[in-house]
């Protein structure tokens, strides 16, 4: 299948870290695009097709939640799944999000093979052998 | 308000080390022969909420490039410790914070955490409220819990 995933994380390190379990989860390298914040992230969505945002919350110039509420006044967007992948534990922020229709969350520290199912799940692609 | 000890802080790293980067800690107490590495690399966080405070992380070099090595899938001897490394620890200081208040608030934690940043062996606070000293594989990290207001007591 060919599906293309964005990481969004303000952490470079944590951005290679969750492209490479995209990869294990069966994604292929040249279709996993990244971005630092959500003001970033809105340059790519304007250039490539994505189909699933792995996306953090707090980031600086544009936050996670900004960033989704952004995504959803576009219509072009407006069935693009999000998962927040973030240590964002508050409860009435979380219900904002899930209000804006993101469809899983993920709180890290997160196992590596959570992340990968869940990848495999909303995306239908058969993970890589390890 | 939920408190935590310094058991409760040491057991929360561990978890957030094990998950994220496949390293193990113990208590730094429990180590016999040469001395941990100093600490030379700091990463700070603050969270608000019913009650304010910060988390500072101090680390070994070695450990840094490990952690980073841990989340990136990578030779440690490949890491470089001032870009990957202070990238790996101040995420690290995020994770820790955001399970910190959790364990204090709850599921329905009604904290927010800012933004990790580096910062200087300066920003550590003289008499934070909980420390936890780790051995992580021979590499050194204090975790420095300090609430806002026992911080502004010492000042």
């Amino acid at each position: 299948m060919k599906c293309n995933v964005l990481v969004v994380d303000d952490s470079p390190v944590l951005r290679g870290a969750i492209v490479k379990v995209a990869r294990l989860a069966g994604v292929p390298e040249e279709r996993i695009h990244t971005a630092g914040n959500g003001k970033e992230a809105l340059v790519v969505l304007e250039s490539v097709w994505i189909d699933l945002v792995l996306l953090d919350i707090n980031m600086p110039v544009m936050d996670g939640e900004e960033f989704t509420r952004e995504v959803r006044k576009n219509p072009t967007w407006s069935d693009l799944k999000i998962v927040i992948v973030s240590t964002e534990a508050n409860e009435d922020r979380l219900r904002r999000l899930r209000e804006l229709g993101v469809v899983e969350t993920l709180r890290k520290p997160f196992q590596p093979e959570d992340l990968c199912h869940l990848i495999t799940k909303l995306l239908g692609v058969t993970p890589c052998a390890s | 308000m939920c408190e935590l000890t310094s058991d409760d802080l040491l057991r929360l790293t561990c978890v957030a080390l094990e998950r994220t980067a496949f390293l193990m800690a113990e208590p730094s107490d429990n180590r016999h022969g040469a001395p941990l590495p100093p600490a030379s690399c700091f990463a700070r966080i603050d969270y608000r909420g019913p009650q304010n405070g910060e988390v500072v992380l101090a680390a070994s070099d070695g450990f840094v490039r490990n952690l980073a090595a841990g989340l990136l899938g990578a030779d440690p001897e490949a890491v470089d410790a001032e870009t990957c490394g202070i990238d790996a620890l101040r995420e690290l200081a995020n994770i820790v914070a955001g399970s910190l208040i959790c364990a204090l608030g709850g599921e329905r934690t009604p904290f927010a955490v800012g933004l990790p940043v580096a910062c200087a062996k300066e920003s550590l606070c003289a008499t934070p409220t909980v420390i936890a000293s780790l051995d992580v594989e021979g590499e050194r990290l204090e975790v420095y819990w300090t609430t806002t207001a026992a911080a502004r007591q010492a000042a």
